[in-house]
């Protein structure tokens, strides 16, 4: 059995070889720090079978998938990371053509973003450890993409989520991680809705409030689709992974403003002030505590603030949002709706681009690509 | 089709010789066939070959036309070793020391990617070109990744490095071997002279 403590916090996560356990928490609750730690280097203890798993750092026991596919790769294709990792220890190559079929071969950067978190699961399986810790390995992906992954998790896998509609029925057992400690939940908890709001997980309906529309504020053809957007309307483009929906955006770059998927790209400025430049807009997002802050050092939530706030203050009509949930927990989701509804009151107009369920009922209008 | 590194540096030292030894229009032929498949850069290499040619004879500089052809040449060569390189072999003659350099290479895309984007954002934010804003959002990405491949590193390569140099050739690496012949020997056999050339 696999057992992960801190000193720090009350409970501890178990975790057997035959089964899959959840670990829910918020963006910022220490999931990400609670994995990173099998590094020896964290907070949090592992034990296998009653000993001290730091003491003989044998990965071989445990592994881990981190968040970002494309920074934890050794080689461009999962046949040369394989031949690497070989050089070290012994390594099953017929295990990784089979979860892998024909894309053994293939150049990483070419792989949808289902098949680049299939490759880096995969290259940590074909060393067989018992036991496999996964940081949000669903984020960001659409339908397709999740049913790819899920079909690789091994049994003895730990997966740490707040995305808790995706993991509920794939797991045995589940574990809430908060500041004060870690709890065992009953399975019948990850359907409650008003335990998920409260507790920051996913997996709930947003309420929205509608509101008239005002005039038109954009009304363009890019290629064989017209794209139009009406004060205090928000139109959702819609669609899988690949389907072309950033490639849109940046065609209406320009007109639009547009906030990307990675936050820390487009943040320039050595203080939130400096990114938005406005005292009203700072107080209308919320932002006045956070003024001398390096904004590469907020929580992706606040980051989202601070570029919205920026879009605000730029005085664009029409503001992008490409995947804003993408890393989002259920505060932040929660927060995002909140700063549409105050773009809509001030008459702006929203294209969101995004294939979260959790999100699709903030739409007015849609463009299924 | 993977070389491995003694192999594609005996065809580098065979085709730059081979350039040396006439006027280097057959070590040139020979490099750029490994880069076939590049058709764009075949391309624009055959008629920058040519324009060269023209523009060099007009202005009574044609003594300087068969460096433009080894300049050309080196080029090709460095195209091929980046497309053919089996990264491993690099492993396997220079053990754990290469290993930063196996990987550097594989992130090179992903760099190039930050940076197009971070320049595409300040383009579409209006923002003013400053080199200092601009490294920003590039610098704290790269401490992110180089976090993220050091815990990487860490659970992926446990253990110890058993060094597997096999010196002799496979089938792809006889064809680096073969080209190098072919360019010395044509070099040497037909060697190509052009009036004032050399």
């Amino acid at each position: 059995m696999l057992v992960i403590s801190s000193s720090n916090l009350r409970g501890r996560i178990e975790l057997n070889p035959g089964e899959r356990v959840a670990l829910l928490g918020r963006n910022g609750s220490g999931k990400s720090t609670l994995i990173n730690s099998v590094t020896c280097e964290g907070p949090f203890d592992f034990h296998v079978d009653g000993r001290e798993f730091c003491d003989t750092r044998d990965y071989s026991l445990i592994s881990a998938v981190f968040q970002e596919p494309s920074s934890q790769i050794l080689a461009r294709t999962l046949e040369d990371e394989l031949k690497i990792m070989a050089r070290f220890h012994e390594v099953d190559f017929e295990l990784a053509r089979k979860l892998m079929g024909p894309y053994l071969k293939t150049d990483f950067f070419r792989l949808s973003d289902g098949y680049r978190k299939r490759y880096v699961i995969t290259s940590v399986l074909a060393s067989k450890p018992r036991y496999v810790l996964l940081d949000e390995p669903f984020s960001n992906l659409d339908e397709n993409a999740i049913r790819l992954v899920k079909e690789v998790i091994p049994q003895g896998s730990l997966i740490a989520e707040h995305r808790t509609r995706e993991v509920r029925d794939m797991v045995d057992r589940a574990y809430l991680l908060t500041r004060d400690g870690i709890l065992e939940l009953s399975k019948e908890t990850l359907w409650d809705e008003s335990f998920l709001r409260n507790h920051g997980l996913r997996g709930f309906k947003l309420k929205v409030e509608r509101v008239e529309h005002g005039n038109t504020l954009l009304d363009v053809g890019v290629g064989s689709l017209r794209v139009k957007v009406r004060e205090g309307e928000v139109l959702c483009l819609t669609g899988p992974n690949g389907s072309g929906k950033t490639s849109l955006l940046k065609k209406l770059s320009g007109k639009v403003y547009v906030i990307f998927q990675n936050p820390d790209l487009q943040l320039f400025e050595d203080t939130v002030w400096g990114e938005v430049k406005r005292d009203d807009v700072m107080e209308l997002f919320n932002l006045k505590e956070l003024r001398d802050r390096s904004p590469f050092a907020l929580s992706m939530g606040e980051k989202m603030r601070v570029l919205i706030a920026s879009a605000f203050s730029s005085g664009f009509r029409v503001i992008g949002l490409d995947e804003p949930t993408a890393a989002m927990d259920g505060y932040g989701i929660q927060s995002l709706a909140e700063m549409i509804s105050i773009l809509k009151e001030e008459k702006r107009g929203i294209i969101m681009a995004t294939h979260d369920d959790d999100v699709l009922t903030l739409c007015d209008s849609r463009i299924d690509l | 089709m993977k070389w491995k590194v003694p192999y594609i540096l005996v065809y580098s030292v065979m085709v730059i010789y081979s350039s040396f030894i006439s006027f280097p229009l057959w070590s040139l032929l020979v490099s750029l066939i490994p880069i076939m498949q590049r058709r764009g850069i075949v391309g624009g290499e055959v008629l920058a070959v040519f324009l060269s040619f023209f523009m060099l004879s007009r202005t009574e500089h044609l003594y300087i036309y068969p460096y433009v052809v080894r300049a050309f040449t080196f080029l090709n060569l460095f195209f091929a070793s980046s497309e053919h390189l089996d990264i491993i072999s690099l492993l396997d003659i220079g053990g754990e020391k290469a290993l930063p350099l196996v990987v550097t290479m594989v992130y090179f895309p992903l760099f190039y990617q930050i940076a197009a984007q971070v320049f595409f954002y300040r383009r579409a934010r209006r923002k003013p070109f400053s080199p200092l804003k601009l490294s920003r959002p590039i610098l704290v990405e790269v401490v992110k990744v180089a976090e993220n491949l050091y815990r990487a590193y860490t659970v992926k390569l446990y253990g110890n490095l058993k060094k597997d140099a096999k010196l002799t050739p496979s089938r792809d690496d006889l064809v680096p071997l073969a080209l190098g012949v072919v360019a010395l020997c044509l070099s040497y056999l037909l060697p190509i002279s052009v009036a004032g050339l050399s």
